[in-house]
């Protein structure tokens, strides 16, 4: 018999309701903080405002796409590269691209491309000369050097494996994939160099999605795991099998070895792996590493310091989420929200989760603190992708971007709020552990709904403030140049290693500027299987002078630098520290 | 001879044409009492015809002759009658109302129209209409057996025992039939008269020679009034005696479930499905005992078979609706719960199952609109206002959601729930300390309210309370062991408190619960995109 509504009966709802508030507390609350100004905060007014420049560019790159995407390959590509590869000061872009599968089965290829940042505002497109225009089927691509030649290498992922380019520092680069001995056949994504051993050679670490085979393609909308709120879409991850991870020894002399197995993060089970970081997470000198995986729980793993890692996401806090839901994990961003000096992890996912803030509580230890700092409510509508922490208002305290697109274009179909192009999010930094989504306070050009993926972070035209290069999955991409807004001080370093890798991969800086003390580091990847800028920024606010620079570079060296005028771009060598930017140059730069 | 008459006059002459018209009215008014009669009797044989279609159930063609008497008589209460017990058979119980008190307007002595009206209302679970109708007719046949032991019943179901013994004895006693008998049991036993209902054991028994059926029957009532060890001598006599029957299966199905012998009666129920695949009751029954094992899928599958066999019982899609819901067929619950508001649109409580099954089925604007109706007609529930404050916060209108919960606790101070959902919002909005006072209310009502205490763990260990923290996770995994969050959480702060032993042992149940939790594959958009209030229990 039924009974009715008004009958008592709490107690034997309580274990339907846990779960049912797990499920409700993924709701989005994105209306509830915006537009409220809280004492300290700009107006409106003074925000820079994030204007789409990408006609004016001269960029005419269009990421290729299938209509339907009916495989899950067609919805993961995307990433996008800054790399200043003939080391003029400026960063330059290299979009990767991929065909359908349909093109693919063809044997038809899709056009990667590099535009050479001109300076002026203008790119021009070199892949042909840079011999780069043709990689592989391309999802991601991330930059390192690799010999350790001062020009920046650069790495592409692929269905497939990895494709390595050796900058040849003519504004030329060689495919060495093979005589380098990165030996993938696998659908490849995240990557991120690192030199986790600390013998000054930058390893690389390459993350793999599923087990995919053009000749073995799975049907679309034929089970379960191939249906979204019941239509029928493309399959996977879930019912996939998935992909270990790879981790690939510098050997110093061109040439790398496969020692994922040894050193533990071979990921056995084959999680669904997606983007990757390096980083000194726990502070004890050596590079830990985190892996987002997508419907799988995250790695964290930790650097035992014997070419072995221990991987403790479960225990440091960074598996799943709060209510130990797996999530999943697309791009990674790393920053020093808090002014702690600890790298906290943000990372994006799919709609109806939240893009997870977890808070680094030092010791290896972090704490999901994504409602509390009022990002997960406004992310629960959106499939989140490219990422960064990056001071947008330049006030020294970064913020947060990530750009969202649905992977079903079929979804525009359903009524459940979702749709296939949705608009980027901007979270500014409140300086009180929180953020205000003002993503509708910087312009229209973000409130464009596009299919976006990757995004790369970096001073384009190096005048202080930090620009974006949005790759969209369907079409043309999106560059978006700060504009307006007050008139905060910055400063910005690139580094160059000498005992350290060249790039100074993972060397970490602490900017003092009286009471505002910010930590950040060089990093190969991140975000969504793209690279940002390697040079540091740091807004400083009102302050027009750094007192004291601290870098940690990646042999343990320490080197200190004094009193340095703000709005300006430094460039600093490992043990001389700064020195004319000729000086960090690949020609002025002795080899080791 | 009249009309040869007639014929014999020569037409033509005015004077002829006159003489002829007279001699018309002359034959009209000669004939009209005989066509009359002559009509009547073609009328009464043709509502005798159409009497023993219905009969065997053509009711087409009992239609057919009931409209030509009525085309020629509207007025005819039998036709009429009858007319009224065709749209009865034909589910049509609104048109079926209508004739039938238009039969009983027009010839207030006529008895079965108020029975036919009895039936009507008995269909439609409307008792008190029922009781109105048969007690007319008891007015016009104080003593029939039939009516009699109709207002019996529908007195039962009003567990109004005494007058229900009251019209049984209006019944001589020399003329009360086997079916008075289990009625009068009853009335017996709900008076507490034990002595006088097993006295009528022997009667049952003699009777039962000739009906077996009765034996059962006697077994219901006594199994209604939980006598289930004189029900189940009574029934294993008659496995011995009779023909296996649904019927008899089924109480004794009963008899063992009321004895907590739930296998066995699982099996009897089960062999009464087999020996009639449509007996509602052995389906329900077998619904009920999976759902009471939490079997959801299974009760869904005997519930699918009791729909089809009854696509229009309310309680049935009733049942379904629920366990649809807890079975995780949302569509198939909004589906089962439209239909049953469609059928009872004045029901509140099939408001409020469809506003729930919405809510789950991802329509939060149907529901909230659902809700909203439910919460108009229910405006003292506080489960309405929890189910629309949820609704509410589906749709992002914080302020709304806030001021139902509130109402909620208004309403019931003791509804945790209400406490606990303020307390997500809170949460979710950033504002950790309002959540924790929130939790602390909850925890105040009900301190075994395990998520109230892994969500206070969970946030004291965000703002680093450790001894809190732990105090809060160590009770909610001790209150539900099976609460992975719990577990994730405590395993984090042992992970922090450097008790990696601990850390390692909690993670690993964590593991293994979320292991079970995901033993199918999920994908995306899959898992129900809302929170839902309370579902009905099936």
């Amino acid at each position: 018999m039924i009974r009715t509504p008004t009958s008592k009966g709490s107690s034997s709802r309580l274990g339907f309701l846990g779960v049912l508030a797990t499920l409700l507390s993924l709701f989005g609350l994105s209306m509830s903080l915006r537009g409220l100004l809280l004492p300290g905060q700009q107006p409106a007014s003074q925000l820079p405002q994030l204007v789409d420049i990408t006609d004016s560019t001269g960029i005419k790159f269009e990421h290729l796409s299938s209509s339907d995407k009916k495989y899950i390959v067609e919805s993961m590509a995307g990433g996008v590269a800054l790399i200043d590869y003939d080391r003029d000061g400026l960063p330059d872009i290299y979009f990767t691209n991929a065909p359908t599968v349909e093109m693919a089965l063809a044997g038809k290829k899709a056009r990667g491309a590099l535009y050479h940042n001109n300076g002026d505002g203008t790119f021009t497109d070199v892949t042909e000369k840079a011999g780069v225009g043709y990689p592989c089927y391309a999802m991601g691509a991330v930059v390192g050097d690799y010999n350790n030649d001062g020009w920046p290498d650069l790495l592409v992922t692929c269905l497939g494996g990895v494709v390595l380019y050796r900058n040849n520092g003519d504004g030329t680069f060689t495919n060495v994939t093979k005589q380098a001995g990165l030996t993938d056949l696998q659908f490849a994504t995240g990557a991120a160099f690192g030199d986790y051993d600390g013998d000054g050679w930058a390893d690389l670490f390459v993350s793999h999605y599923v087990d995919f085979h053009l000749d073995d393609l799975p049907k679309f909308g034929d089970s379960k795991t191939c249906q979204y709120h019941g239509l029928a879409v493309q399959c996977g991850p879930r019912g996939l099998k998935g992909a270990g991870d790879l981790l690939f020894h510098n050997n110093g002399d061109g040439t790398f070895t496969d020692v994922s197995k040894v050193a533990g993060v071979d990921d056995p089970h084959g999680y669904y792996g997606l983007g990757a970081v390096w980083s000194d997470f726990n502070e004890d000198g050596r590079l830990d590493l985190f892996v987002a995986n997508d419907s799988t729980p995250n790695f964290l793993y930790r650097n035992d310091g014997n070419g072995h890692f221990t991987e403790l996401a479960f225990l440091a806090g960074t598996a799943v989420s709060q209510d130990g839901s797996e999530q999943a994990g697309m791009g990674v961003a790393l920053g020093d929200y808090l002014h702690t000096g600890r790298l906290s992890l943000f990372v994006t996912h799919f709609s109806e989760e939240y893009a997870t803030l977890f808070r680094n509580d030092g010791g290896m230890t972090f704490t999901d603190v994504s409602f509390h700092a009022g990002v997960a409510t406004p992310t629960i509508p959106y499939v989140g992708w490219g990422t960064a922490f990056f001071d947008f208002d330049n006030d020294g305290w970064p913020d947060i971007f990530l750009v969202n697109g649905h992977v079903y274009p079929q979804v525009d179909t359903l009524d459940v709020g979702a749709r296939y192009r949705e608009p980027k999010l901007l979270f500014l930094n409140q300086h009180d552990s929180t953020f205000r989504n003002i993503s509708e306070l910087v312009g229209p050009a973000i409130q464009i709904r596009q299919v976006s993926r990757g995004a790369a972070f970096g001073d384009l035209f190096n005048d202080g403030r930090v620009d974006i290069v949005v790759e969209n999955l369907d079409g043309k991409p999106m560059i978006l140049r700060e504009e307006g807004g007050s008139h905060n001080h910055w400063i910005e370093f690139e580094l160059a290693g000498t005992k350290s890798n060249r790039l100074a991969l993972n060397a970490r800086i602490k900017a003092v500027a009286g009471d505002l003390i910010q930590v950040d580091e060089v990093r190969s990847g991140g975000s969504y299987l793209s690279q940002n800028d390697l040079r540091i920024h740091f807004g400083l606010g009102s302050h027009d002078r750094l007192d004291r620079v601290e870098i940690h570079w990646p042999t343990g060296k320490f080197d200190t630098i004094t009193n340095l005028a703000a709005d300006h771009i430094y460039a600093v060598k490992e043990g001389e520290g700064v020195v004319p930017r000729e000086q960090v140059r690949p020609a002025s730069v002795p080899r080791h | 001879m009249v009309g040869r008459n007639c014929h014999l006059s020569k037409p033509g002459a005015r004077s002829t044409l006159w003489g002829a018209a007279v001699c018309t009215v002359a034959l009209f008014l000669m004939l009209a009492p005989l066509a009359a009669s002559l009509a009547a009797d073609e009328d009464s044989q043709k509502v005798e015809r159409s009497a023993k279609l219905i009969q065997t159930g053509r009711l087409d063609e009992a239609e057919g002759l009931l409209w030509e008497v009525l085309t020629r008589h509207p007025e005819n209460a039998e036709a009429l009658n009858l007319l009224g017990s065709v749209r009865f058979e034909q589910k049509r119980f609104a048109e079926s109302e209508t004739l039938l008190r238009r039969a009983s307007t027009l010839s207030p002595g006529l008895l079965t129209p108020y029975i036919n009206l009895g039936r009507v209302f008995h269909a439609q679970a409307e008792t008190d209409k029922e009781i109105v109708a048969l007690l007319d007719a008891a007015r016009l046949a104080p003593s029939d057996a039939d009516v009699n032991c109709g207002l019996a019943a529908a007195y039962l179901k009003q567990n109004d025992f005494l007058r229900a013994l009251e019209a049984l004895e209006r019944i001589p006693r020399g003329h009360r039939p086997d079916s008075a008998l289990p009625l009068l049991a009853a009335s017996y036993l709900g008076l507490g008269r034990v002595t006088e209902a097993r006295s009528l054991a022997p009667v049952i028994e003699a009777r039962a020679a000739k009906n077996p059926e009765i034996r059962v029957e006697f077994a219901d009532v006594l199994l209604d009034f939980d006598l289930a060890n004189e029900a189940l001598a009574l029934l294993e006599t008659a496995q011995k005696q009779q023909a296996p029957s649904a019927e008899l299966f089924f109480a004794l199905g009963r008899a063992r479930e009321i004895k907590g012998e739930v296998k066995l009666a699982q099996k009897d129920f089960q062999r009464a499905v087999d020996l009639d695949p449509s007996s509602l009751n052995a389906l329900q029954a077998l619904a009920r005992t999976l759902a009471d094992q939490g079997r959801w899928e299974k009760s869904l599958e005997f519930l699918t078979r009791a729909r089809n066999a009854a696509p229009n019982s309310p309680d049935i899609l009733r049942k379904f609706a629920s366990a649809s819901l807890h079975a995780g067929q949302m569509a198939n619950a909004v589906d089962a719960a439209q239909q049953l508001v469609k059928l009872r649109p004045d029901e509140p409580e099939a408001l409020y199952l469809l506003g729930v099954a919405q809510l789950q089925a991802g329509g939060t604007e149907e529901a909230c609109s659902t809700l909203e109706n439910y919460t108009k007609l229910r405006a003292q529930d506080p489960l309405g206002f929890l189910a629309l404050g949820m609704a509410e916060t589906g749709l992002r209108n914080f302020t709304a959601a806030r001021a139902n919960l509130e109402q909620t606790i208004k309403l019931d101070a003791n509804q945790v729930d209400a406490y606990y959902q303020l307390a997500l919002i809170s949460r979710d909005q950033g504002d950790n300390p309002t959540a924790i006072s929130q939790l602390e209310k909850a925890l105040a009502v009900n301190a075994q309210y395990a998520q109230a205490h892994a969500l206070l763990g969970t946030l004291y260990l965000q703002q680093r309370e450790y001894d809190k923290a732990k105090e809060h996770l160590t009770r909610a995994v001790e209150l539900a062991p099976n609460l992975p969050d719990a577990h994730y959480q405590l395993g984090l702060l042992f992970g922090r408190l450097n008790q990696r032993e601990l850390a390692q042992r909690e993670m690993e149940q964590f593991n293994k619960l979320k292991e079970k939790e995901n033993a199918g594959p999920v994908q995306p958009g899959s898992k129900p995109a809302h929170s839902s209030p309370p579902y009905p229990p099936s």
